[in-house]
């Protein structure tokens, strides 16, 4: 009995003090919730929402139910005018049933819609609609409007999902089984909860338990550094650091952080927004499709740029062909300051797999496709791949497609003038390669958009359009404002002394038949280099046949014996005829030579005649090529020029072009231009192409020009004509053949009619590739 | 607050602060620099930023220098709040009000008026994904435990606060704080991932959603080319090649979400910004903490900024606790919070 007692006094005691522990913990709640918002409503008319905003969240840890958190969050996110603050304090009173008006609801439908939360928008709309009677307060027209469309836009959008997934589109809005509880928001829906609301339950697909890995780590060495060292600083000191911070905070893509980092770099405002819009919109994965010569290499590395600058990028391989890789790499280094590594550097021939593993990486893409790089390429893990020209990845069923798709990329860039060439299905496997699924499959896509016996007309047009939009951009010259002046090209058929001329049969004779004896790739690459040279001059073709000459075989031997007799010749018809025509022309010009030897020889001869001029080469360093151009700019007669002249610097203030020597790849001979040509030229541009007669080069002028206008398409263009020839054979390696096949005048001559005729088709055909691409995209892809 | 202004005010507080005369002139700023201060800039002794002037962008090389140069060391201030009045009484319900031992008892014993620092941290992170976010966040630490003081961060301000001369700093301060360092940024970065907790959904919601369309196309794709096999023009040689390549599907469709999870996940680093050290006069209270048969004295101290006491730190983990367990260990008692407990 006693001991019965003594328990019960013991029970009594002990409930006695949990209900004074209850009743302290009350007033001590009571009495920090008078504190936090005392101190909240001091914060508030001091106008410090930051400050207001942490006391509103210690209150929420402490009573998270209460009304007057809710009260406090939407005061803090109306009065600093912060809408994701703003979201969050209405989500919570959402959850937590403290909404009371109708528009705080729409409200909060639009802030959902904005965030694309899909659930909480349907759960509002519900809400709205069956217990419209528990909210105070009439709808304003604006917010009526609002509703109307968000409603719209979502049972759009389920129409289309519920399509997607095969089942048929969802009867009108359900009506909610329970009406008492205020609604949960959950990341799935309960089975049972939807159950005689017509629609299917929502299955639990793998994917739904996914989650991002955060790997999170910790420094705390620069302050253990200093705390060790024993410094001390002034409160001021603290104050700037930390306003330095909030200065560099990087968060929006509003303002581009890159742009003041390039040089000699005028990008357009349609250049900037675009870039923006690939990293904004579509997180850094897109088709950028503008039109030729508008900038598609800028805005490529604006986004590279900008990506590096925030630390998102590190690594980065970008795809050209061949024939760019220099350019590439120029422009990289000499306008945006990065520093990468090429398939023409020595790093790739030494080591190649050395190579694979450098950072930031520029490659042909014949090259990376090769069987022999391919594995190592593809076990790279980029952050950023940017493939120029991608409508040579227009075939799913080649290796420069396989190769990217291939690829371990975070962001994707494909620069194309032209997706579409042939048929819709090359878009199909553009857009595949940025987004698998973004057109379904094959066959969805082509039972949905092209219509039967005509694959260049899309049916379903807008939808596809709707689509697309959501992966490319296409800037027209009409919507950015961007018009170039005209460009004319003269031929100057110059015809050669006796000896030259002995000379160049001789190492055509030559050529001709090493070329027919060897089946080795390099001997007759090194052979068509051999040629190229004899159409600068002789002293060019004098030091390749020197080192052909190192063979010590018959090959060497003879090579020799006309490296010997180039050495003896003194006259050079065409320098003398340049420099009559530079003499008669009254403006400054660009004079481009492709080798050294044939520059030197110039300049002695300028120098001799009293021609006013200033020299430009790849060798020289950067310091020096700046003073070059400025010297020109300041009223030099003649900027004397090897191939890479100008490349990253802004010679657009002349406009008159000769090009000493031709190159065989019409590409360099564009990119020649492509130094005046450009954004920036005010006056019609001039070119006046130099060859000897009989020569290799007249036979290149004639079919580039007489017969497919080269000279008077855009920038560009002749890339996009280039392309359709069949097979992959370089232009220059087709000339070269034809040439040493065809040892007779009158079969040389058919044979270069039927490659004139060639490229006439493909330029019949990218018209008409052009004319489909305007019609299917229009301006409405742009900025 | 436009961003030009914004950059202007801190171009002018920065010159300020590192030895420079500044003018302000409407929307220009001219300046005049110490000359290793020019020198660390590449700029003139003598120069202007602003309208007419040299500008200065976001992003740009003159600004990002400024902020290396505001930034390359955390700077660490010292100072010491003054409070009118400790409390004298009623720790007893403060102690049963701010602590729960659950399997002990415990029982105050003397207060003593005495002072201890606090390292009020200030922490820089940045969370990088397929964009990138940053923030700042503060956290208060005692330095001699390496609790975690919550509410200390908030309401120092509000006390009258003097700062040392950094030349004068008193000898209060301990020497080694490393793990008191440590304490604060593993809550800075519990804290940095509350404030980002939007950006971390979000960025599991664009996961999943692209892996599910990932999975829907390559499952789609099996499919047809499943389909497929079956007609009727379809040679032997053919069929071979296409059943390749369908059992290449899972492969490819496993590379793809590979980088997908790469795209998506979040690298989040947090680095100390700065810090201020603070010497406060607080409250020391011995505890008699009984557990079993064992018997332990500990210190709490009464903090007059939070006007609580400061949580104790679990002696397993190290982790800040209001509730202690206490585990009997070699014959005494350590204070353990519930997971070490």
């Amino acid at each position: 009995m006693a001991e019965d007692k003594e328990l019960k006094r013991k029970r009594k005691r002990k409930e006695k003090q949990a209900q004074r522990r209850a009743a302290k913990d009350r007033a001590v709640k009571v009495y920090r919730t008078e504190e936090l918002s005392s101190l909240f409503t001091q914060y508030l008319n001091a106008g410090q929402f930051d400050a207001a905003w942490l006391v509103a969240q210690k209150l929420r840890k402490s009573s998270p139910t209460a009304p007057l958190v809710y009260e406090m969050l939407y005061l803090c996110g109306v009065y600093s005018g912060n809408r994701e603050r703003l979201y969050e304090a209405l989500r919570f009173g959402f959850e937590h049933g403290h909404i009371k008006a109708k528009s705080s609801l729409v409200h909060l439908l639009a802030l959902a819609d904005y965030y694309n939360n899909v659930h909480l928008m349907e759960q509002v709309l519900e809400t709205l609609e069956t217990k419209k009677s528990s909210f105070v307060g009439k709808l304003e027209k604006k917010e009526r409007e609002k509703l109307a469309e968000v409603k719209q836009r979502l049972s759009a959008r389920q129409a289309h999902r519920e399509k997607q997934a095969g089942q048929p589109p969802p009867p009108s809005p359900p009506v909610a089984t329970k009406e008492a509880e205020a609604p949960h928001m959950a990341e799935t829906q309960d089975v049972g909860a939807e159950e005689g609301n017509g629609r299917e339950p929502a299955s639990r697909k793998p994917e739904d338990s996914l989650k991002v890995s955060v790997h999170a780590e910790i420094d705390p060495h620069p302050l253990l550094d200093v705390l060790q060292a024993g410094m001390a600083a002034p409160k001021e000191r603290l104050d700037v650091a930390l306003e330095a911070l909030q200065v560099s905070f990087q968060s929006t893509y509003d303002e581009l952080l890159c742009l003041s980092t390039l040089t000699d770099v005028d990008s357009y405002w349609y250049q900037q927004e675009t870039a923006r819009k690939v990293m904004k919109h579509f997180r850094g994965r897109a088709i950028l499709a503008d039109e030729v010569g508008l900038g598609k290499t800028i805005e490529a590395c604006l986004v590279l740029k900008e990506y590096m600058v925030r630390g998102l990028v590190k690594k980065a391989l970008i795809l050209v062909p061949s024939a760019l890789v220099n350019q590439w790499q120029a422009e990289l280094r000499d306008k945006f300051g990065l520093h990468f590594v090429s398939t023409n550097d020595d790093l790739f021939k030494q080591d190649p797999a050395g190579f694979w593993k450098q950072p930031l990486v520029v490659a042909s893409l014949q090259t990376a496709r090769t069987a022999r790089h391919f594995d190592a390429v593809t076990s790279r893990f980029d952050d950023l791949v940017i493939v120029d020209e991608a409508h040579h990845l227009k075939n799913h069923t080649t290796a420069n497609w396989k190769l990217v798709n291939n690829l371990h990329k975070t962001f994707l860039l494909l620069l194309t003038a032209t997706p579409v060439q042939n048929n819709l299905e090359e878009l199909y496997n553009l857009v595949t390669l940025l987004k698998p699924g973004h057109l379904q499959t094959r066959k969805a896509f082509k039972e949905q958009f092209v219509a039967r016996g005509n694959p260049f007309d899309p049916i379903n047009r807008d939808k596809l359009r709707a689509l697309l939009q959501e992966v490319m951009v296409r800037n027209t010259r009409s919507v950015a404002q961007v018009q170039l002046p005209p460009r004319f090209a003269t031929t100057v058929q110059v015809e050669p002394s006796s000896a030259e001329k002995a000379f160049d049969e001789a190492v055509h004779a030559f050529v001709r038949h090493e070329a027919a004896q060897s089946a080795s790739g390099l001997l007759k690459q090194q052979l068509r280099k051999v040629l190229e040279a004899a159409g600068s001059s002789p002293y060019a073709a004098a030091g390749l046949l020197e080192n052909l000459a190192r063979h010590g075989n018959g090959l060497g031997r003879q090579a020799a014996s006309l490296a010997k007799e180039a050495r003896s010749l003194h006259e050079m018809a065409k320098a003398r005829r340049v420099v009559e025509l530079v003499r008669a022309i009254a403006e400054p010009v660009i004079l481009f030579v492709n080798y050294r030897a044939t520059l030197e020889a110039l300049r002695q001869m300028f120098a001799k005649r009293g021609v006013d001029h200033v020299v430009f080469t790849g060798g020289m360093t950067n310091e020096q090529k700046k003073e070059a151009v400025e010297t020109f700019r300041k009223g030099r007669r003649v900027f004397l020029s090897t191939g890479t002249g100008g490349e990253g610097h802004n010679l657009q203030f002349c406009h008159t072009l000769i090009n000493y020597d031709l190159p065989w790849n019409p590409m360099e001979i564009e990119q020649r231009i492509g130094r005046l040509h450009r954004i920036g030229q005010r006056h019609p541009v001039q070119v006046y192409n130099f060859c000897a007669a009989g020569s290799i080069e007249e036979r290149i002028l004639d079919v580039l020009d007489r017969k497919i206008n080269m000279f008077e398409l855009v920038v560009g263009e002749i890339d996009m004509i280039l392309g359709r020839l069949q097979g992959e054979k370089e232009f220059a390696e087709m000339v070269f053949d034809l040439w040493v096949t065809h040892g007779d005048e009158a079969s040389r001559e058919k044979a270069f009619e039927a490659l004139a005729t060639r490229l006439k088709k493909a330029r019949t055909a990218y018209e008409k590739t052009k004319a489909l691409d305007e019609k299917l995209f229009q301006d409405d892809f742009g900025t | 607050m436009d961003s030009q202004e914004r950059v202007l005010r801190f171009a002018q507080r920065f010159v300020e602060c590192f030895g420079g005369v500044t003018e302000r002139e409407g929307q220009a700023l001219k300046v005049l620099l110490p000359s290793q201060l020019a020198q660390s800039l590449e700029l003139p002794e003598e120069t202007a930023f602003g309208e007419g002037q040299m500008p200065l962008p976001l992003g740009s090389p003159v600004l990002d220098r400024m902020i290396h140069a505001a930034t390359a060391s955390p700077p660490v201030v010292f100072g010491q709040i003054s409070t009118e009045y400790l409390k004298k009484a009623g720790f007893a319900q403060i102690l049963l009000r701010d602590f729960s031992f659950p399997n002990s008892r415990v029982s105050l014993g003397q207060t003593a008026d005495t002072r201890t620092t606090y390292l009020l941290l200030y922490a820089h992170y940045t969370a990088l994904s397929d964009e990138r976010k940053e923030g700042q966040v503060q956290v208060a630490v005692q330095e001699k435990t390496g609790a975690v003081v919550e509410g200390f961060e908030d309401n120092w301000i509000w006390f009258p606060c003097t700062f040392f001369d950094p030349d004068n700093v008193p000898a209060h301060f301990p020497k080694d704080i490393s793990s008191a360092v440590q304490a604060g940024l593993i809550r800075a970065k519990a804290l940095a991932l509350q404030d980002l907790a939007d950006f971390i959904e979000s960025m599991h919601r664009r996961l999943r959603r692209d892996v599910r369309h990932t999975r829907e196309y390559y499952q789609a794709l099996e499919k047809e080319m499943t389909a497929g096999l079956n007609h009727p023009t379809l040679g032997e040689a053919q069929k071979a090649e296409r059943l390749t390549k369908i059992r290449a599907l899972p492969d490819e469709a496993a590379r793809k979400i590979e980088d997908l999870q790469r795209k998506y996940e979040i690298r989040l680093t947090v680095r100390p910004s700065g810090a201020i050290r603070l010497l406060v006069g607080v409250v020391q209270a011995m505890v008699t903490v009984q557990h079993r048969q064992w018997q332990r004295m500990v210190s709490l101290f009464w903090n007059p900024v939070t006007r609580a006491f400061d949580p104790l730190v679990c002696e397993s983990c190290g982790a800040s606790m209001h509730t202690v367990y206490c585990r009997a260990e070699d014959g005494r008692i350590a204070l353990c919070c519930r997971d070490c407990g």
